[in-house]
C-alpha cells in the first residue's frame, strides 16, 4: 500500500481528522490540524514521508562530495575525483554509484554551525534547534511522527540503529522512535515487543483479545470518551492490527524482495538497512532513520572511509533508483549526512578532526530541485561561501515538504505551545 | 438532591481538624468526631452544584480501595486486604484504611520518589564519580524517605535543601572523616545513613553537560519546584505570558552565585595538610591508612566585589543585600514567609495533583503565569492559609484530601459531567507513575522483586532513588511507561500519556509474557484451589475486584477451549492488558 498522500490541499488532513480514533492517537489534536489547514498554500506538501541515512560520528564530506582536487596535499587528501552526471561537479572515487544519479539528487555543499562536540552536534543538526538545557527539542522524525499521521497501525517513525538526539523530547516518549537493531547475519533481527512472541500463535492472540474485550467491556463502556479511555482503546486495536497483520515483521522480511533488488542495494549492511527502511516507508512509516557507525576518523580517515563509503554509496544510489522506479520518489525525501564534517587539513594521523564549520548533505527526492548543487566551500574546504546553510534551515525545510511550517506551534507536553523551529527558516532554493 | 446526600456523607466519612498544631510526630488521628464538613467538599460540591453538574457517586469499597492504595503506598490492595475491607462493617472504614496507609512504611517512599523526580536526582547530572552516581543517587531517596517517614514540616525540608552545604555546623576535619567514610562506603557497596545528614547537599552536587556548574538550571530548578514557578523562558528573553522580565531572571540566578563545589580553599588545606603528614608516615615506615578518596564539597564563595550587575533578587520579592552572607538563606526566608504566594500554594497543588492525577493549577509550576481563570483558585488559597498554620503538615494535607467526598468519588461519569476535565465532578481515569506500574506488574504476576543492582534488590521501585537502572530489563520498562526526565528544570515531561509502545509491551513483550507464566501461575497450579477460586484471585490481584457473572462464564468458556495451563496464562495475560489493570481510576 501507498502512504496516506496529503497532496490536495488539506482535504486529506481533514478526513484524517474525522477519523477521530487514529488522529487522537498520533496527537495530532484539532488545533494541529486547523493551523495546518490555515498554511499559504505554498507549503502544500509535495512529500509525505522521509529516509534518513545518519553518517553517525561526523563523516568526512570533504572526501565524499565536495573534494579539493586544487588543494595543497596536506589538503587533497588520497582519493581521485571522478565526473559525476552533472557537468563539472566531481565526486570522490569511492561515490561511483550516487556520482552517476547526481543529476537526480539535491546537495548542499555549504552546510555549516558551531558545535565540534558529537552530542550537541547532532542534536542540532537532528532537531533543527540549537541545544538549550531549558527544552529538549523533538528530532525531526519525532515531530513528522507527531504531524503526519501514520497508517495502518505501522508506526510513524524508526530508527534502525542507535543515532543520538532521535528522541521525541518534549513531545512526550511516545513519538521516540522505534528502534530496532539489525545484526550483521546471521544473527537475526529482534522485533521484541512489535511482533508476537514465540509461542503465540494468530488464533492464539485473537481469543486473548477477544477474553480482554470481555473483561474490559464494563469500565470501557462506563467510561465511554472519558479521560484517557478513548486513546487506550485506540491503542489496543492499533497494536492488535500491528500485531495480528504482522506488519513490521513483515517489512523487515528481506527474503520478499527479488535477489535483483537486494543487489541494486548491495548485500551490506548499510544495503539491507536501507532497503528495510524503504519496505517501511512502503508499509505506512512516515520518517525512518538508518544509523551507519564508524564515521569519526580522527586516525586512518582514507583507509577507513575505502571501507565504509562504498556500501553506502550503493545502497544510497539503490535507494534513490529504487523509489523512483516505483513511483515513490516524488513523495519520499532522502537525506544523508552527519552531525559536522572534518578538519579538511589531514592529522598526524592521517585522520581528519571535527570541522562543524564545513560539511556536505546529500538529498533527493520530496520535491528537492533535482540536480541542483547549493552553495559551496572555499577551495581550501575551510567555510562555506555565500549561499550557506544552516542546520534549522535545512531542518525546517524538510517539515516544509511536509506541509508544515517553521511557524507551527506543538504542544509540549504539559500543553505549552512552542514552535517547532526557533530559527529555521525554509530554504526556498533548495525545493522546486 | 445529589449533592446534599453526598456532604451527609462528607459528614460522615472526616472529621479534620487540619490547623491544630498536635506534633507532627504524633499518632494520627482517626474515627470520627464531630460532624464537620470537609473544606475541599464545601469548595468542590459547593461549586458543582451552581454549575448544575452532578458529580459522580462515591466510589466502591474496591475502587477506593485500589485508588487509595496506588496513590499512598504505590502499590496494589492485596487480594486478602480486599476481602477485608470490603467484608469490613465499620462506617469509619475508609478513614482508617487511610490512616493506615498512611503509616505504612512505603507511603514516604513513594513521596521520595516523587521529589527525587521533582528535585532532579539524575545520574546524569550528578558530579559524582561515575561508579557511585548509582549508590549517591539512592542516599539521595534515603534522605527524603527519613524526611517524609517522620513528616517533617514541609518548611524545614525545603530550607535543608535549598540553603544545604556539606559541613554545615561540622569542623572540617570532622566532615573530612564522615564524608571519607561515605564515598568508602558506596564504593564497597555497604550502605550508610546519609538520610541523618542534617541537609541535602547532594542537591547542590551537579555538573551540566559542558562540565560546568549549572547555577541557572539550578535556580530555575528551584523556582520550578519548590515555587511553583517556570522562569527558564526568561533566561533569554523576556517571558511572552507571565510577569518575568529578563531583569527578574538575572537578579534572581544571583542568589545563587556563591554557590560552589569542588575542593574549598579550607578542604585543599587540610587536604594536603593530611597527605603530606602520610608522606611524612611512610617515609618514617609507619602504618599508613587506605588511600584518602577525592572528595568535594557544596560551600559558598563571596561574589566579587567589583561587581555592578543588579543586586541578587528574588522572584517579585526583595533585593538581598550585596553583604549578605549566603543569599539562599534570605532566599529561604521569603520562600517561607507566610506572604509568600507561590511557596505553600506550590505544594498543595503538588500533593492535589499526585492525588487527584491532576493540579489545580497546570501545569506543576505555571503558578506564576496569569491563570485567571483555573477552577477552584479560591480553595488553592484556603488550602493553602491552612497548610502554612498547620505547622507546614504535609499528612494533614494527605488526610484532609483523602478523607473528602471529591477524593472518594467513582471515575463513572453522569451525563451531566461527563465531559469535565476541571471542575473535579469524578475520578480522572489516569496512568499510575512508571514506578507504580514496575510495582503493580510485579505483585499482579506474582514474580519476585529483582530490580538488578546489589544495593536494592528486594525493594519497590517506588524505594529507589536513581533514574537509571544500568543493565537491568526493567530500565527500559521504566523509560517505556513514562519515568520522566530529571535533568529537564521544568514541569516538561509527560505525565500519564500513554503511548502505543506500551500497550505493545504488555502484549507481546517476550520477558514481560514470562513473567506471566513464571509467577503467580506456576504457584497456582501446585495449590490446591478450586476452580472458582483460582479466577477470583486472579482479579483481585490485577483488577482488586471480583469477576462479574459474564466474566466468569467468559473464563469458563476460555479454558474448556485449551489446555489447562495455557489458558489461565491467556486469562491473566487478558486481565493484565485491561484499561483497568494499566489505570488508576
Amino acid at each position: 500500500m501507498s502512504p496516506q498522500r496529503l497532496m490536495h490541499g488539506r482535504a486529506a488532513s481533514r478526513r484524517a481528522f474525522l477519523q477521530v480514533g487514529s488522529c487522537g492517537l498520533l496527537g495530532c489534536g484539532l488545533a494541529d490540524i486547523l493551523r495546518a489547514e490555515s498554511v499559504s498554500p505554498r507549503h502544500f506538501p509535495a512529500a509525505s514521508s522521509i529516509i534518513m541515512v545518519w553518517l553517525n560520528g561526523g563523516p568526512a564530506t570533504i572526501d565524499m562530495w565536495d573534494l579539493k582536487p586544487d588543494a595543497g596535499s596536506d589538503v587533497r587528501g588520497e582519493f581521485d575525483a571522478i565526473a559525476t552526471s552533472i557537468p563539472g561537479e566531481r565526486f570522490s572515487e569511492n561515490m561511483q554509484h550516487t556520482s552517476q544519479i547526481l543529476d537526480r539528487c539535491t546537495l548542499v555543499r555549504s552546510l555549516h554551525h558551531n558545535i565540534p562536540d558529537h552530542l550537541p552536534g547532532s542534536q542540532y543538526v537532528m532537531t533543527g534547534n540549537k541545544p538549550n538545557s531549558n527544552v529538549e527539542y523533538p528530532s525531526v522524525g519525532s515531530l513528522a511522527g507527531r504531524l503526519l499521521p501514520s497508517s495502518n497501525g505501522i508506526p510513524a517513525y524508526f530508527s534502525l540503529g542507535e543515532a543520538p538526539n532521535s528522541s521525541a523530547g518534549f513531545l512526550g516518549a511516545q513519538f521516540d522512535p522505534f528502534r530496532v537493531h539489525i545484526p550483521q547475519p546471521p544473527e537475526s533481527v529482534s522485533l521484541d515487543g512489535v511482533v508476537l512472541p514465540q509461542g503465540m500463535t494468530q488464533q492464539g492472540l485473537r481469543r486473548r483479545q477477544e477474553l480482554r474485550n470481555v473483561f474490559d467491556s464494563e469500565f470501557t463502556s462506563l467510561r465511554d470518551h472519558v479521560d484517557i479511555v478513548p486513546t487506550l482503546t485506540e491503542f489496543q486495536e492499533q497494536a492488535f492490527n500491528i500485531l495480528s497483520a504482522n506488519r513490521i515483521g513483515r517489512a523487515f522480511d528481506l527474503s520478499a524482495e527479488p535477489p535483483s533488488l537486494r543487489a541494486l542495494y548491495g548485500e551490506s549492511q548499510i544495503g539491507r538497512t536501507v532497503l528495510i527502511a524503504r519496505r517501511l516507508i512502503e508499509a505506512g512509516s512516515r520518517f525512518v532513520t538508518v544509523v551507519s557507525d564508524g564515521w569519526d576518523t580522527h586516525a586512518d580517515n582514507f583507509a577507513t572511509l575505502r571501507r565504509l563509503l562504498p556500501p553506502v554509496d550503493r545502497a544510497l544510489a539503490g535507494l534513490i533508483v529504487d523509489l523512483q522506479q516505483r513511483g515513490m520518489l516524488d513523495e519520499t525525501i532522502v537525506v544523508c549526512g552527519g552531525e559536522f564534517g572534518r578538519t579538511p587539513v589531514v592529522n598526524r594521523s592521517a585522520g581528519r578532526d571535527h570541522w562543524p564549520r564545513a560539511m556536505s548533505f546529500l538529498l533527493a527526492g520530496g520535491g528537492f530541485q533535482r540536480g541542483l548543487v547549493y552553495g559551496a566551500t572555499d577551495n581550501r574546504g575551510f567555510e562555506p561561501v555565500p549561499a550557506d546553510c544552516s542546520p534549522p534551515a535545512l531542518a525546517a525545510t524538510l517539515p516544509s515538504q511536509l506541509g508544515f511550517s517553521p511557524q507551527h506551534a506543538v504542544h509540549t507536553t504539559s500543553g505549552r505551545p512552542i514552535r517547532i523551529f526557533e530559527e529555521g527558516r525554509v530554504l526556498e532554493d533548495l525545493v522546486s | 438532591m445529589m449533592i446534599d446526600a453526598l456532604l451527609a456523607i462528607a459528614c460522615l466519612v472526616h472529621s479534620l481538624p487540619i490547623a491544630d498544631t498536635t506534633p507532627a510526630i504524633a499518632p494520627l488521628s482517626t474515627g470520627v468526631t464531630a460532624c464537620e464538613s470537609n473544606l475541599i467538599d464545601q469548595y468542590v460540591l459547593g461549586t458543582l452544584g451552581e454549575l448544575g453538574i452532578e458529580p459522580s457517586a462515591l466510589s466502591s469499597d474496591t475502587e477506593f480501595l485500589r485508588r487509595l492504595s496506588l496513590t499512598v503506598i504505590g502499590q496494589l490492595p492485596k487480594p486478602e486486604e480486599i476481602r477485608s475491607f470490603v467484608a469490613e462493617q465499620r462506617r469509619d472504614k475508609r478513614t482508617r484504611k487511610i490512616d493506615e496507609l498512611l503509616n505504612h512504611d512505603l507511603h514516604s517512599a513513594v513521596w521520595a520518589s516523587r521529589f527525587c523526580e521533582w528535585t532532579g536526582n539524575s545520574i546524569e547530572s550528578l558530579a559524582v564519580d561515575e561508579e557511585v552516581a548509582y549508590q549517591v543517587g539512592q542516599l539521595w531517596h534515603q534522605w527524603l524517605r527519613g524526611r517524609f517517614a517522620r513528616n517533617e514540616p514541609y518548611d524545614r525540608l525545603v530550607r535543608s535543601i535549598i540553603t544545604a552545604q556539606s559541613r554545615s555546623v561540622m569542623s572540617i576535619g570532622e566532615w573530612i572523616n564522615e564524608e571519607t567514610a561515605m564515598v568508602r562506603a558506596v564504593r564497597q557497596r555497604r550502605d550508610f545513613t546519609y538520610a541523618d545528614r542534617a541537609t541535602l547537599d547532594l542537591f547542590w552536587k551537579r555538573t551540566n553537560v559542558e562540565d560546568q556548574y549549572p547555577v541557572r538550571e539550578l535556580a530555575e530548578r528551584v523556582a520550578s519546584v519548590f515555587l511553583g514557578v517556570r522562569i527558564n523562558c526568561a533566561r533569554c528573553h523576556d517571558h511572552p505570558f507571565d510577569q518575568w522580565t529578563q531583569a527578574d531572571y538575572h537578579g534572581y540566578v544571583r542568589i545563587f552565585e556563591q554557590v560552589r563545589h569542588d575542593m574549598s580553599p579550607e578542604l585543599r588545606r587540610e587536604f594536603s595538610r593530611r597527605l603530606s603528614e602520610r608522606r611524612r608516615q611512610f617515609a618514617n615506615g609507619e602504618q599508613v591508612g587506605p588511600p584518602l578518596p577525592r572528595i568535594t564539597e557544596v560551600y559558598l564563595a563571596p561574589l566579587s566585589e567589583n561587581d555592578d550587575r543588579p543586586a541578587p533578587k528574588a522572584l517579585g520579592g526583595p533585593e538581598f543585600d550585596v553583604d549578605t552572607l549566603d543569599f539562599r538563606v534570605a532566599l529561604a526566608d521569603w520562600m517561607i514567609d507566610e506572604g509568600n504566594p507561590f511557596f505553600a500554594r506550590n505544594v498543595v497543588n503538588r500533593v492535589w495533583a499526585h492525588y487527584f492525577g491532576r493540579g489545580i493549577v497546570e501545569p506543576l509550576d505555571g503558578l506564576g503565569s496569569n491563570n485567571e481563570n483555573i477552577a477552584y483558585r479560591e480553595l488553592l488559597d484556603d488550602l493553602s492559609k491552612r497548610f502554612v498554620a498547620s505547622g507546614y503538615d504535609v499528612l494533614k494535607l494527605e488526610l484532609l484530601i483523602l478523607n473528602s467526598t471529591t477524593w472518594q468519588l467513582s471515575s463513572i461519569p453522569n451525563e451531566s459531567n461527563r465531559g469535565d476535565d476541571r471542575y473535579f465532578s469524578r475520578a480522572f481515569v489516569r496512568l499510575p507513575t512508571a514506578e507504580t506500574f514496575v510495582d503493580m506488574w510485579h505483585a499482579a504476576t506474582g514474580i519476585e522483586p529483582d530490580l538488578g543492582n546489589t544495593l536494592i534488590r528486594g525493594l519497590h521501585a517506588v524505594e529507589i532513588g536513581p533514574d537509571r537502572l544500568p543493565k537491568d530489563r526493567w530500565d527500559g520498562v521504566l523509560k517505556l511507561f513514562g519515568q520522566p526526565d530529571r535533568e529537564e528544570t521544568c514541569d516538561c515531561s509527560p505525565r500519564g500519556r500513554p503511548g502505543i509502545r506500551q500497550t505493545l509491551a504488555l502484549m507481546s513483550d517476550p520477558l514481560l509474557i514470562a513473567d506471566i507464566s513464571r509467577g503467580r501461575l506456576a504457584k497456582l497450579r501446585t495449590d490446591d484451589l478450586t476452580h472458582d477460586q483460582t479466577v477470583d484471585e486472579l482479579f483481585l490481584s490485577t483488577l482488586s475486584r471480583w469477576p462479574t457473572g459474564d466474566e466468569r462464564a467468559a473464563v469458563r468458556r476460555a479454558s474448556a477451549r485449551s489446555e489447562k495451563c495455557d489458558s489461565w496464562e491467556g486469562i491473566l495475560w487478558s486481565l493484565l492488558n485491561t484499561q483497568e489493570f494499566i489505570t488508576i481510576h
